[in-house]
């Protein structure tokens, strides 16, 4: 390499270097501004002006929302386990319908990849959805959290996508040494197929871990699947202290009624910290997973 | 014909695995599939807990979609989400490509990670809170860009960003770019860590330095990934995110903000018009296969090779 | 090595999956405790007929939907007044609320699903679930009650019977008995202490004195505390427009509350605000205010947490709200003791405007109300359980709270100490102890009444609540005035003569077409309002006009007619 060609490849370091370090400090004071207005009194944070560090220091905010919430411990245990069962389930299955949407002779294979690809724009709309969910007795049950959504058809594609790019004389050959489709699916694939597992791993189980919507529509009923979000959703309204209509203000205001609310401000802050925490506990670990990668592209090479 | 269809059988049979493989689209057929009854609705005057079943309701036609195409402000939606979902879809594409070869392009492993895991933070957080850090950010009262400007002296009166119709769609865009890049960054890393090194090693002799690298091997190494989510987005144009343009619209922004999602949930679901909700959602989707078909069509015309 | 990585995928795999097993195991823990509950109600029913020798009943379960967010994180059932009715009752209650969601959806999914709670509380959903055929007729057991038919006068019954077309009653208002504010009004267009005093504390009556003290305060003052003064501001975000879209313009001319519409107080005519002349000269304000630099620049692309941060900064020299929608600044104004830009509400009004009517009549609402459920399973144990409640001994523990906790029992008569006070006014300590946390839902009583044995039924309308609440800066404000509360410098409330517009709101269903139209003409007044604000001076007339005729391509006729029929309806019954 020659000389200038170095002295280029420095300049791009420190460029490069001072970019993602701004891009850093963007995405991150945010963060650091979410922690201070968590860790501050909720009555003084109205008055604004928290950057970085708290003005009145307290940690009345979390033991609010982790101590005088009972429903808490539990609803994060179910959260944990939605996000692992979700997990587990979508994987397997997304792999399966990846690893057969590559096999070009697979003779089903057309009417397949529409059928998966015409779901990310069609939609039977909230309450159709609703109704049906009802008839297959998905209300009030932990399923819900984990059937419907266990194939998403961009997953799919996603996997799909890597899965194409591992040489197909693996198959060949594997198939000439008389392994069955499945035998090839879970011992060739999927080893070289990790990098794309971690990634829709994180995917799936961040979602999972994020949903409330789902808890409200079907479960709402049954107390003991609640979810973290959800609880957490529920700690945020009683901050607001009344329904989001203007109607049932006119109401209260006309009875003469005092509706005192819990300063929401630091109250979003605290539960914005209470809930990213887990995440990115486990980002770390699966990150490993990319960088290994790397080393498996070098074996297949 | 007879002997198509039975070789057709007999192909089957023979790929019965495969087919027990393909079991998991079940699932797409019973959740998702099936709901789409309620499309049905679109050409009835629905009414709701009346204990009428779907057929006992008044049909009513083409109705709904008369009284949709025939209203100013159907139309002015179906701009301002196009508008916006083009700004989002440039804006995302480049900055996503752009900050993943960035960090791919880092040596030092230790920062790499570091950087990784900050840049897919805003991810986590719901929109409710990003909106309001942009409200922050962005105020013309004491918000931390005037106050940048002001210092500098480029602008020497506040600018309102959030209150500024002509400039809405950019600030729907760039709030995306914030809050989804670093996480959108990750497919297109994961796909660079199945790139053969040896395309490396070869540029190398060939004295590539890195910007060359990443243009003549990093890139293009990539780009099945880049061209599957292009024309997988392309189809989801209509589909701009109802919380995030919902909560970053104002009364001074509600002629450049209102989107589709928006008009439906103001004016068909909120007040119970589910047959014109249903009605446009019809629309949607018709749109939106269309807007997928042909740009998988424009890629199979280059690119010999399909997504599907 | 790569045998030792595959093996550790597939043990987490294993984990995972046992974990997913042994939840779903406990999701069919879930169905089994709800089916069991559904069972201990029948049970309940047949130890009812079973045992009708009058012996102790088994307890009976009902769950309870309020439409509505909680405000405590704490269940209300499980606090000590929670406990101490269930004893009273014998019943056990679970109570769900409202999450993170319209009234509007949550209602329709559950219609749409049909699978009620045992008990709703629809808030603005009662025509919805009504029309829906959601509710049962509760009007023979009224009639044969021990309590609740006593607990309403002649009218509140005729009002109540009169929320459906068939004259049934399907639901208990509860909460909606007549009520005053007594110590702060509920809104007002809001002047700060310094300004009052810098001007010898003047009695603000007009609309266009409000103004010019406002626009000259700011001009002597263009700053405070290092940041520029705000003249006047506005909540503007989302459903919080609604002072800009309507609320803050009927009080001007003189009309009180009655929701998206005036009703003229002699004939009962029913207007929509957005297009009539008062609602022109309010923005006429906003726009004057504007032109002046006395208007908040951020006030259309607020949030509400910014709105807040301003008040609360002491920056904010007027405005026009709801008190309970800005309570927060005002507390964290007190914490910081910045007390001379606490906000002062006033009751302006449009020349020529002789009675102003802020505080408005103390009206009995019926439009919504606890409905019982096509869904319960029993309902007559239901409503014998609504009917206990209404009874004074549980009333005094909904209203006061356990005896020898929050009140003491001196020659028989209910009464507070000072300890006892002060937990009442500590939102911890309701919140844990249940105390406030039924109102709307049980609060049979009206506020306004008095018991049996001759207590207030509130204990917060006695004078030493009062006494307590006011602190010393604001009996000094007070004393210049001569008066005793901030609501003495309005006119007083009224007895009611007719259904408050609001709630005739509730009552129609939300598919009816004049009700979209009038939500469609919400919106339209909140694109416009920027507009009508941000013009010169002299645009504005043609700006108003554009406005005008958008609105005009609405139906919203449908929607007058159906509501002032009703309105008359509720007029007749009062006069009978």
């Amino acid at each position: 390499m020659t000389l200038s060609a170095k002295r280029a490849d420095a300049i791009f370091d420190v460029i490069n270097t001072v970019t993602l370090l701004f891009v850093c400090i963007c995405t991150l004071y945010p963060f650091m501004n979410a922690v201070a207005v968590s860790l501050n009194d909720s009555t003084d944070s109205i008055r604004g002006g928290i950057y970085l560090l708290p003005r009145a220091p307290t940690i009345k905010n979390y033991i609010y929302i982790l101590r005088d919430t009972p429903t808490i411990p539990h609803a994060s245990f179910v959260s944990a386990a939605r996000a692992l069962a979700g997990t587990a389930v979508s994987v397997p299955l997304t792999l399966m319908l990846a690893y057969v949407l590559t096999r070009r002779d697979f003779i089903l294979r057309g009417v397949i990849t529409k059928l998966v690809v015409v779901t990310m724009y069609v939609s039977g709309g909230l309450v159709p959805i609703f109704l049906s969910y009802r008839i297959l007795g998905l209300m009030n049950s932990f399923w819900v959290y984990v059937l419907p959504g266990a194939i998403s058809a961009f997953n799919v594609l996603v996997m799909r996508s890597y899965l194409a790019g591992i040489p197909y004389d693996l198959v060949e050959s594997a198939k000439l040494d008389g392994a069955s489709e499945y035998r090839i699916l879970f011992t060739v694939m999927l080893p070289l197929a990790m990098p794309v597992i971690a990634t829709i791993g994180l995917f799936v189980s961040v979602t999972q871990w994020n949903q409330w919507f789902d808890t409200m529509l079907y479960n709402s009923g049954a107390k003991n699947l609640s979810t973290l979000q959800y609880e957490l959703k529920k700690v945020l309204d009683s901050s607001q202290g009344m329904t989001s209509d203007a109607i049932a203000v006119e109401a209260a205001a006309s009875t003469g009624q005092e509706v005192y609310r819990v300063t929401s401000i630091s109250l979003r802050a605290a539960m914005t910290i209470i809930s990213t925490v887990p995440i990115v506990c486990v980002y770390p670990f699966l990150q490993k997973y990319f960088v290994k990668g790397l080393t498996l592209g070098a074996v297949k090479g | 014909m007879r002997t198509n269809a039975s070789k057709w059988l007999k192909t089957l049979y023979a790929q019965r695995q495969l087919v027990v493989l393909s079991l998991p689209v079940l699932f797409l057929l019973v959740f998702n599939y099936y709901p789409l009854w309620g499309w049905l609705i679109a050409f009835q005057d629905y009414k709701i807990g009346k204990n009428l079943t779907l057929f006992q309701q008044k049909w009513v036609g083409l109705d709904n979609f008369i009284s949709i195409f025939t209203d100013s402000r159907f139309y002015s939606a179906l701009v301002n989400t196009m508008g916006m979902g083009l700004l989002k879809i440039i804006f995302s594409y480049l900055f996503t490509l752009t900050l993943a070869v960035l960090i791919n392009e880092i040596r030092l492993l230790r920062f790499k990670k570091a950087v990784q895991t900050i840049s897919y933070l805003p991810h986590f957080v719901s929109w409710v809170v990003a909106a309001n850090l942009l409200f922050v950010v962005f105020s013309p009262d004491n918000g931390i860009i005037n106050l940048i400007l002001m210092r500098l002296g480029i602008i020497d009166q506040t600018i309102p960003f959030m209150g500024m119709p002509s400039i809405f769609w950019l600030v729907v865009a760039f709030s995306e770019v914030w809050k989804s890049s670093g996480y959108g960054a990750i497919i297109y890393l994961s796909a660079m860590t199945a790139i053969d090194p040896v395309l490396y090693e070869s540029a190398d002799i060939d004295g590539a330095g890195r910007v060359r690298k990443i243009f003549s091997v990093t890139l293009p190494s990539i780009m099945p990934t880049v061209k599957i989510l292009l024309v997988l987005t392309i189809g989801r144009l209509l589909s701009v995110g109802f919380e995030q343009v919902y909560l970053l619209r104002t009364a001074m922004t509600m002629s450049t903000g209102t989107t589709l999602e928006i008009y439906i949930y103001e004016f068909a679901l909120r007040y119970a018009q589910y047959s014109k909700g249903a009605a446009l959602s019809i629309f949607n989707s018709a749109i939106s296969l269309a807007l997928i078909f042909i740009s998988h069509m424009t890629l199979k015309y280059f690119d010999q090779e399909g997504v599907f | 090595m790569k045998f030792v990585r595959n093996s550790k995928i597939f043990y987490m795999y294993c984990l995972a999956l046992t974990v997913l097993f042994l939840v779903s195991a406990c999701g069919a823990g879930a169905n089994g405790t709800l089916s069991q509950t559904a069972g201990d109600v029948q049970a309940g029913s047949n130890a009812d007929t079973a045992q009708a020798g009058g012996q102790e009943e088994a307890p009976a379960s009902f769950t309870i939907f309020r439409m509505e967010s909680s405000n405590t994180t704490i269940p209300p059932e499980d606090t000590p007044v929670g406990k101490k009715l269930q004893e009273l009752t014998n019943v056990n209650i679970s109570i769900e609320y409202l999450v993170g969601t319209d009234v509007r959806q949550k209602a329709s999914l559950m219609i749409a699903g049909g699978d009620y709670p045992d008990l709703i509380l629809p808030a603005d959903a009662s025509g919805d679930f009504l029309a829906a055929g959601a509710f049962v007729n509760l009007s023979e057991w009224i009639e044969g009650s021990e309590n609740l038919k006593n607990n309403y006068t002649d009218v509140e019954m005729n009002l109540m019977k009169a929320s459906s077309d068939d004259g049934g009653i399907y639901w208990l208002p509860c909460g909606g008995k007549a009520n005053e504010d007594r110590l702060y009004p509920a809104a007002g267009y809001y002047l700060n202490m310094d300004l009052l005093k810098e001007n010898d504390y003047p009695v603000v009556t007009s609309f266009e004195q409000w103004q010019d003290l406002v626009i000259d305060y700011v001009k002597k003052h263009p700053d405070y505390n290092g940041q520029t003064t705000i003249g006047f501001t506005l909540p503007t975000e989302g459903w919080r427009a609604s002072g800009l879209q309507y609320g803050g313009s009927r009080f001007l001319a003189g009309y009180p509350n009655d929701g998206v519409t005036v009703v003229d107080q002699e004939t009962l005519e029913m207007k929509l605000i957005m297009d009539q002349d008062f609602e022109k000269d309010f923005f006429r304000m906003i726009n004057r205010m504007w032109n002046e630099g006395a208007a908040d620049k951020e006030m259309f692309m607020q949030t509400n947490d910014q709105y807040n941060q301003k008040i609360s900064s002491g920056r904010v020299v007027s405005l026009y709200d709801q008190r309970s929608m800005f309570i927060d600044a005002l507390n964290a104004l007190g914490d910081a003791k910045l007390y001379d830009r606490m906000l002062v509400a006033w009751p302006a009004v449009l020349d020529g405007v002789d009675t102003e009517r802020y505080r408005g009549p103390r009206n009995f609402s019926a439009g919504s109300g606890l409905g019982i459920t096509t869904s319960c399973k029993d309902p007559e144990r239901l409503f014998e359980f609504l009917d206990t409640v209404a009874s004074e001994e549980v009333q005094k523990l909904l209203y006061w709270g356990v005896e020898g906790e929050d009140y003491t029992m001196d020659g028989g008569k209910m009464t507070r100490g000072a300890d006892q006070w002060a937990n009442a006014l500590s939102t911890d300590y309701k919140n844990k102890q249940g105390l406030e946390k039924f109102n709307t839902l049980f609060w049979f009583k009206g506020a306004l009444e008095t018991f049996s044995t001759g207590e207030p039924v509130d204990p917060t309308k006695t004078q030493e609540y009062a006494d307590l609440r006011y602190q010393d800066y604001e009996k000094e404000f007070l004393g210049h005035y001569n008066v005793s509360t901030f609501c003495d410098l309005f006119n007083p409330s009224y007895d009611a003569y007719y259904e408050p517009g609001w709630a005739i709101r509730q009552k129609i269903p939300t598919d009816n077409p004049g009700k979209v139209a009038i939500e469609t003409a919400l919106e339209i007044t909140r694109e416009w309002a920027p507009k009508m604000a941000q013009g010169t001076p002299d645009a504005f007339d043609g700006i108003w006009d554009a406005y005008v005729a958008e609105l005009d391509k609405l139906p919203l006729g449908e929607y007058l007619d159906l509501a002032n029929k009703m309105i008359l309806e509720t007029a007749d019954i009062y006069k009978n």
